[in-house]
Order: structure tokens, then sequence, then C-alpha cells
């Protein structure tokens, strides 16, 4: 188990080398001067030079790329924000906890209606319930994000007036955001529990629980899907890493003050080191989130780690 | 050489199966159909609608801002007075051509690579693997939006990024499937024969991993199309004037109060559209391949 857990440590390595090679590159695809494309037009020659000092611009790409690197991983200093002249990592700090908060919620929400709808659906295969939580399951992953969001704001905000239609004031801001942005993860969850509790209630112990003469309820909640968890609580784990990073799209249009809607505002005002930076705590983020699953995966189910030997 | 002409045609009998498995099993699966006729459809309009209606997606009529549908204009009217529903017409122009052109990029590369990988193992294959590893770290859409940004926003652009970062799932699938296949009796018996290492990849070893590079091809258009609309949306993806659906819920955003028809109808077309695909590829994957059916 060790073994396992170094090996996919060390692979880590190569992966964040080419994930803060790409992040660090997005300030030079910039077929302008990035340095007039954070300042505008109208920057003072001073000025211009004066950040073109502070971000190293003036040095070759490779001492400025290893720089890159010393600023993320060693000193956690990722200089100042063009657009407010504030400290990164300081502000990415500020905005994280609320992305994981609505990502949290968002979650919640989709295992306690997912787990038992696809449980239902697959103890009654092919009935009315089944076939509309498929169809149901197939139009959520068919729903763009930012069109449910203003569709929940719509209904929600501007006619019934129960919620407030954007920011983060209190508990009842996040509980649209985290509706629109629990939609997909919802409806895969429901395909996953389905098709992984169909496969169970086919095992020879489930068979055997009925033929005791156990409670249908108690065989299907105990045995079986206690067993069906593995592959479900495996993608539950997946989404969640993704969420942190996929979750700019309902930030923004909901006003949500998280780490995607400060990413698509940099974006916007081409505040390159906040892009950078936000990119690579987004990306971290994940890869560790993917790396947690698999080492818990490989401790459920220990085919996996002889598997890669 | 009159040989080995017989074992080829030996051997195409099996490239004809898979092709025809996947045709006769979308005729088999209601789903596949429902989704054929829903795609059909959309594409149609797209095609057609906009040499029926009468305006351009970007004629203005001032008098008419927000106009609620009506008979002539069936979508209403956006903040400019322009007709919505034509926009949408064009609008599924650019979501059909951002979705085709993406999945054929981005399904060439990653077959090519995945069969390289697959095939030759070793160096290739850790090279290949690393950088679909490295690319996959990037969560949704992150990577496409922070380079869209980067080299400026435009329909080409949009359409390369989703293309030079979409082809690793289509690389992992053949890969995957190369491995199981190369081992098999027939690719053996056609190396011993002597074909050539690239006759035996293409002939032999690509007819059969076309089911499972079908039904992801189908999957991927759905995602391109919601990426395109979602980066439009953003702003860093088609800019205003252009009819993209994403520009065009966009531009409701601001007017949700008083005109939410501008951004729920445009909306609800690019649901159809990806519901179609999916509905298309979720009866392939179903008949096809039931290993797949997990997810």
């Amino acid at each position: 188990m060790l073994n396992y857990i170094i090996r996919r440590i060390i692979l880590l390595i190569p992966i964040m080398l080419g994930v803060s090679l790409i992040a660090f590159s997005i300030m030079h695809l910039t077929p302008e001067d990035p340095i007039i494309k954070m300042l505008g037009e109208g920057a003072s020659e001073e000025l211009v030079s004066e950040l073109r000092a502070e971000l190293g611009l003036d040095d070759p790409i490779h001492i400025q790329y290893l720089a890159f690197l010393e600023r993320f991983f060693v000193k956690g200093d990722m200089g100042r924000s063009i657009l407010n002249g504030r400290p990164v990592m300081s502000l990415i700090a500020g905005k994280l906890p609320n992305t994981i908060i609505l990502a949290f919620t968002a979650m919640f929400i989709a295992i306690i209606v997912s787990i038992p709808i696809g449980v239902i659906s697959a103890t009654k295969p092919n009935s009315l319930i089944d076939n509309l939580s498929r169809i149901g399951a197939l139009i959520g992953l068919s729903l763009p994000g930012f069109w449910l969001a203003l569709v929940l704001m719509y209904l929600f905000s501007v006619h019934f007036k129960l919620l407030p239609p954007s920011g983060f004031y209190g508990p009842e801001y996040l509980i649209l955001p985290a509706l629109a942005l629990s939609m997909r993860e919802l409806a895969v969850l429901t395909r996953i529990t389905r098709s992984s509790m169909l496969e169970v209630i086919k095992q020879d112990y489930v068979i055997m629980a009925r033929s005791k003469g156990l409670a249908e309820r108690s065989v299907i909640y105990k045995h079986a899907l206690r067993n069906a968890l593995i592959p479900i609580v495996t993608v539950a784990g997946l989404q969640f890493g993704r969420m942190l990073g996929g979750a700019f799209i309902i930030e923004t249009v909901f006003a949500f003050p998280g780490i995607g809607w400060l990413t698509v505002d940099a974006i916007r005002g081409f505040d390159y080191p906040v892009v950078q930076a936000s990119i690579m705590v987004m990306t971290t983020a994940f890869v560790l989130a993917n790396l947690l699953v698999d080492i818990i995966y490989a401790y459920l189910d220990p085919k996996i780690r002889y598997d890669q030997d | 050489m009159i040989k080995l002409t017989k074992i080829n045609s030996i051997f195409r009998v099996k490239d004809g199966s898979e092709l025809q498995l996947v045709i006769r099993s979308i005729r088999k699966s209601r789903i596949s159909i429902l989704g054929i006729i829903i795609v059909a459809i959309l594409i149609l309009m797209g095609l057609f609608g906009p040499l029926l209606v009468s305006n351009t997606p970007y004629e203005m009529d001032i008098d008419d801002r927000l106009a609620t549908p009506s008979l002539e204009a069936p979508f209403g009217k956006d903040e400019f007075g322009r007709d919505i529903f034509t926009r949408v017409l064009y609008g599924l122009r650019i979501s059909l051509t951002v979705g085709i052109v993406v999945v054929s990029i981005s399904g060439t590369i990653g077959v090519f690579l995945g069969l390289v990988a697959g095939y030759y193992g070793g160096i290739s294959d850790s090279l290949i693997m690393r950088l679909t590893d490295i690319i996959l770290a990037f969560p949704g859409l992150v990577l496409a939006l922070a380079v869209a940004a980067a080299i400026g926003p435009n329909i080409i652009n949009v359409m390369l990024i989703l293309s030079f970062t979409w082809w690793t799932s289509y690389a992992r699938i053949v890969r995957g499937e190369v491995l199981s296949i190369r081992e098999e009796d027939y690719v053996t018996a056609a190396k011993v024969m002597g074909v050539k290492d690239w006759t035996v990849t293409f002939r032999h070893v690509l007819p059969n991993v076309i089911g499972p590079i079908v039904v992801f091809a189908t999957l991927q258009m759905s995602y391109a199309i919601l990426a395109e609309a979602s980066l439009s949306f953003l702003g860093v993806g088609l800019r205003p004037p252009e009819p993209s659906l994403g520009v065009i819920i966009n531009g409701g955003k601001e007017f949700l109060r008083v005109a939410p028809h501008v951004s729920a109808l445009s909306g609800f077309v690019i649901m159809l559209l990806v519901l179609g695909f999916n509905l298309l590829g979720d009866g392939l994957r179903d008949s096809l391949d039931p290993k797949m059916r997990r997810i």
C-alpha cells in the first residue's frame, strides 16, 4: 500500500511540472505585450518598466519559469494583483473557502437526491419510475449550467422572491448556486448508483440474503447498497475535485465570491498574476483530490494496487 | 500475394461487422432514434432556417426592443430589437460547426496518438500518457478559459483550444482497446504474415475500436456545444454581436426581470441539441458496449 502511495506521489511531479509550464505560458501566449494588456494603452513608460521589472519579464524565459516554480511551490508568494494591488495568495485564500462551502453544499444535495433515486431505479428496472429517472438524469446532463442558473434565479428571486439572487452574505445565498452546481453531478451520480446497484443485486450474497428470508428493505439497504457504494464514492470524490475548479460559471452568474469568479474577473481584466495563481491552486486541488480518491479506492479494492505493479 | 489478399478478405469481414454493428444498434435502440430525430430537426433548422427567414441576425429594430414572442418573431426580440429566432437559427450553425470541427480534430489527434501509444508501447506510450495526465489535471473548462483569454476570443481560437485539450479521452479509450486487441490471434496472425505495422494498425486494429470511438464522439458533440456556449456566455468565446447561443443568453441576462424570454428560449434550444446528442450517444453505448453502461 505504501509503495502504491509513493509511486502515485512521484507520478504527480511530471504532472505538476507540465501544469505549471502551461500556467506560466499563459502570460506569454498573448500576441501583444502582456504589460500593456495589464496596464492599458495609456500607461506611462515608467509604470511599464516598473511592472516589467517586478514580474521579472526582462529575465531569460527559463529563468522566469524557474522563478515562477519557486514562487508557487517554495515561497507561496505569487506577487500582487494588477487590478487592486493586493497580494494574490491572500486574495485566493479569501475566496477559496467560499468555493469549498459551495461545492460541499452542491455535493450534499446531489448525494441525498441521487442515491435514493438510483436505488429505486435499480430495484425496479424499466418501471415508470426508472424510465422517468433515467430521462431526468439525461436532461440534467444536458442542461447548460449557466442557463439553469438564470432559470433558477428568475423563478426563485425575481418571480417568487423567495431567495436572494446574488452575493454571499448568509446560508440562504448558498441555495440557488448550490442547486445549479449540483444538477450535473446529481445526474451523473444517479446513473452511477443505478448501474452499480444493478450489478450488485445480481451477486450471490444478495440472492443469499433474500433466500434467508430477510426483509427486502434490509437486503437492499444493508447488503446491496453498502457494496454498491464503492464506485459511487469514487465518482463523488472526483466530482468534488472537479467542482472546485468548475464552479466558475455558476459563481459568475450568481456573483458568488469564490475562486471561480475571481479567476473569470482576472481573465477579463488581464490580471495575469491572479490568473496564473488561481489556475495553479485549482489544478493542485483537483490533482490532490484525485490522488486521495485513488488511494482510498486502492485501499478498498486491493486488486488496483497489484494491477499497476 | 494471392494468399495475402485472401487473409485480408477474411479480416475485412471483421471490419464490416463492427460498422454494421453500429448501424444495427442505432436501429434497435429507441433512445437513439429519439436522439437522431431531435438532432436531425435541429441540424435542418441550422442548415436551411437562415435561408427561409427574411431578416438577418444583426438587423435591429429599436421600436421593438425586448418584444415578447409573437407570430412574426416566435422567440421575441432582444434588447436591440433583433429577432431572437433568427439569431438562434444562426446560433445553431455556430454550435454545430464548433461541435463537428472539435470532434474531427480532437478525434483524429486522439485516435492517432492512442493507436501509437497502445500498439508500440514503450517510450512513445509513456510520453503520450503523461501528456494526457497533464491536460486532464485541469478541471473542467479552466484550461480552455485561460488560453482563450490569452490568445483572444474568436470562433477559430475556441475550436482550436477545445480540439487541442480534448483529444486525451480518445487517446485513452483507443489505447485501452488496442492493448487488449493487440494480443488477439488475428493481429498476431497478420504480424506473422509479415504485414507491416501500420497496415496492421489501420486495417485490423482501428476498425475494431470504432464502436467506442463513435460513442465518445457523439457524446463529445454535446460537450463541445456546451463548452462553446459557456465560453461565449462568459465573454471569452464568441463576442457580441455574433449570434452564438451563449452570447444570446448572456445578452438576455441583463433583462431577466423584464424580458425572461430572451434567455429562456435560446437556452432551451441548446438543451434540446445537447440532449439529442446525449440520447444518441447513450443509446449507442448501451447497445454497443455493455461494459460501458456504468457511467
